[in-house]
């Protein structure tokens, strides 16, 4: 196929005979990507039941042995990441080595087992609870900026989240959280907002821009469920809420019709649920009279988002 | 046959090859701008997130849609919630070709979700009434449903729905001769799955290029279908299933040695013909050999067998990526084609699936409670 379609290209004066040439060359298969996933699949196991034989045999190994083990192998991890880290850049750096990535994700997992060991061991931290966490927070912002970690930033973020009082991890979120509690519901846009601010200074500094995504992925969803949540629990603010919503709707939508069509998507749909809700509370709030108008409204709003969908897909393609 | 017109469908054939070979940089920008130029595509399709918003939409219009002609025929019974789905499929089918005729949706999600619906409501008419289904009409009927809508739309996931129909079709039709017959539907699953993945193996190179994603993804379904025939735990389940207690499998040993040799097999038959589909596929079913030998026996502790598993894998990798810095056989470790756009959610599977998450809440100070975690174990100590 590919050759007869080149031939048809170079008839018709559309490329270069070099150029076709090219083209009917048949290229070593990548399986780049398959062995990295195989990879990290065995870098997970590995990493999970190494924590399950710890937690087993506490008692037989002894707690001194393991907290060495464990120091002896993360500083092993970080040493090794030091010597072949090219140093900070604001910009995105382009690892040549498979490992660096490896080796510095087991390097921070083994330092989150770390402190939870001796918090929950020895009480580092004493009551202070927060400070278990905060203090290798910190510690995993900084390595996923100094070494340019995506997976790194989100363990991080997920750390921040845990702080913070908040399971953020994608199937935990609604899981995990009580989000008719008024602490969760806070939380959560406080924390989306940061987030989504990080995102927009990353970018705008041009400070590690590529880290943008996971920043904004984390917050968008965050705030979007927080603030949904406060619309539902605070009924007799609802109309204020709504308000603050569509605000912020509108602002995300223009932080986000740029870099992402997955981002857009979600933005519409969150959108969509908060303006259903406010129009069938009104429609059905005295009497089940409303019913046809509802179904109605379903009906004629999954045809209307479809136009909203087309439209922001030729914007998209614009730019 | 085909909604589209085949020179449409040429033309986004040709532009999105040239794409290709534009961004593995073996044409000149110039060269691309000029295909650009002579070849326009006008089918509608957005990218994936736009699409599966689209989907979403169009089924909550179709669905509410289904209740307000239920609500208008006030139905009370089985009959009239057959006739809404008669209607509703008739609906929905005449929506799809009007959309695509004038809007000319091509994987764009609405026509995807219209698709699935059509088979959905036809379903329904059989589904919701009081008389028995007629099991054997009902596969027929869906088989032939979901292969028109797969040729005349050249939909992948609509071939292998039909596939899979014709299947469960062979399955009911074999226990027409009686439940022994339980015993050699293994067989008949393997000759018909593997005659038909040779099939559409050679037949893809000779069809219109219209048909190759339909083909490419119903090989692989072949390939698993052809796997799961003969693997031990589902022999298993469906022998219980049909005997209603627990059974001895006969050739027990021969569905151990399948497999687990299978997925082996399919790795070495796509280094062999340098395909990665079924390279691709056998990895999986290396996974699923080893879940099914989990399920009956237990050798070791789960964790140490985890460890020893991770340990496999990251040697094999390993060495397997340093073996192939050079192309070997066709094969190369190094990057080719530019980090596939789906690779953006690599962050989000490390935090889902190496954090603990577990959170607690202390209800005194807010900035408290939580717990981070690595590697699932911080959390229980």
């Amino acid at each position: 196929m590919t050759n007869t379609l080149a031939d048809k290209l170079l008839e018709s004066n559309l490329i270069t005979e070099k150029e076709r040439e090219n083209m009917g060359d048949t290229e070593p298969l990548s399986v780049h990507w398959d062995l990295r996933s195989i990879l990290y699949l065995g870098v997970l196991l590995v990493t999970t039941s190494l924590g399950i034989l710890i937690y087993k045999n506490i008692d037989s190994i002894g707690h001194d042995v393991l907290l060495i083990i464990i120091s002896v192998l993360m500083v092993a991890c970080f040493a090794w990441c030091f010597k072949n880290a090219t140093g900070f850049r604001s910009s995105k750096i382009n690892n040549t080595s498979i490992w660096s990535d490896y080796i510095l994700l087991v390097g921070c997992l083994l330092l989150l087992t770390l402190v939870a060991y001796l918090q929950f061991q020895y009480q580092l931290f004493g009551n202070r609870w927060g400070l278990a966490l905060f203090i290798p927070m910190i510690l995993l912002f900084i390595a996923a900026y100094y070494f340019d970690h995506i997976g790194v930033l989100s363990l991080a973020i997920t750390n921040l989240g845990a702080w913070a009082g908040i399971a953020i991890t994608p199937t935990k979120l609604l899981q995990n959280n009580d989000f008719s509690q008024e602490k969760v519901m806070f939380t959560g846009i406080v924390l989306g907002i940061f987030l989504i601010a990080m995102a927009i200074i990353s970018e705008s500094r041009k400070i590690k821009a590529h880290f943008s995504f996971t920043y904004k992925n984390f917050g968008i969803n965050l705030f979007f469920i927080s603030i949904l949540s406060m619309l539902f629990y605070y009924e007799n603010l609802y109309l204020l809420i709504f308000l603050i919503f569509c605000i912020s709707v509108w602002f995300i939508y223009k932080i986000c019709i740029k870099s992402s069509t997955y981002l857009l998507v979600m933005t519409v749909l969150y959108s969509y649920i908060g303006l259903s809700y406010v129009i069938i509370r009104n429609l059905l709030f005295d009497s089940m009279s409303n019913i046809y108008i509802t179904v109605l409204y379903f009906i004629l709003s999954g045809i209307g988002l479809i136009a909203v969908f087309k439209n922001l897909q030729k914007k998209i393609r614009i730019q | 046959m085909i909604a589209y017109a085949i020179n449409e469908l040429l033309n986004c054939h040709i532009l999105e090859q040239g794409r290709e070979n534009f961004h593995a940089s073996k044409i000149s920008q110039k060269s691309f701008q000029k295909i650009e130029g002579s070849y326009s595509c006008k089918l509608y399709t957005p990218g994936l997130f736009i699409a599966i918003g689209l989907g979403l939409v169009t089924t909550i219009a179709l669905i509410f849609t289904a209740v307000l002609v239920g609500l208008m025929t006030s139905f009370s019974n089985f009959e009239a919630f057959a006739g809404i789905s008669i209607f509703m499929t008739i609906l929905s089918y005449f929506l799809l070709e009007g959309m695509v005729k004038s809007k000319r949706y091509f994987n764009a999600g609405v026509d995807n979700a219209l698709m699935i619906l059509v088979l959905g409501f036809t379903a329904g008419i059989f589904i919701i009434s009081e008389i028995n289904t007629p099991w054997i009409l009902f596969n027929v009927i869906m088989m032939a449903v979901a292969l028109w809508l797969s040729v005349r739309f050249t939909d992948a996931l609509m071939a292998i729905i039909s596939c899979a129909f014709f299947f469960v079709l062979c399955f009911l039709l074999l226990m027409k001769l009686g439940i022994s017959a339980i015993f050699y539907f293994p067989f008949v699953m393997m000759l018909l799955s593997g005659s038909l993945y040779f099939i559409v193996k050679n037949t893809s190179k000779k069809v219109s290029f219209v048909y190759e994603k339909c083909m490419t993804v119903l090989s692989i379904f072949l390939l698993v279908v052809f796997y799961a025939s003969g693997n031990y735990w589902v022999i298993n389940e469906i022998q219980m299933t049909v005997f209603n207690e627990p059974v001895m499998l006969s050739f027990g040993w021969f569905y151990w040695i399948f497999t687990f040799a299978i997925p082996f097999l399919y790795i070495v038959y796509g280094i062999a013909k340098k395909d990665l589909i079924p390279i691709r596929t056998g990895i999986f079913l290396v996974m699923a050999a080893i879940l099914t030998y989990k399920y009956f026996f237990t050798m070791l502790p789960l964790e140490i067998e985890m460890l020893l598993l991770g340990i496999v894998l990251i040697t094999v990798a390993y060495f397997l990526i340093k073996w192939l810095r050079q192309t070997r056989r066709g094969f190369t470790s190094q990057i080719i084609s530019p980090r596939p756009e789906w690779k953006n959610i690599e962050g989000l599977i490390i935090a889902e699936t190496m954090s603990g998450g577990d959170k607690t809440i202390q209800d005194d100070n807010l900035f408290s409670g939580g717990s981070g975690g690595g590697g699932g174990a911080s959390g229980d100590f």
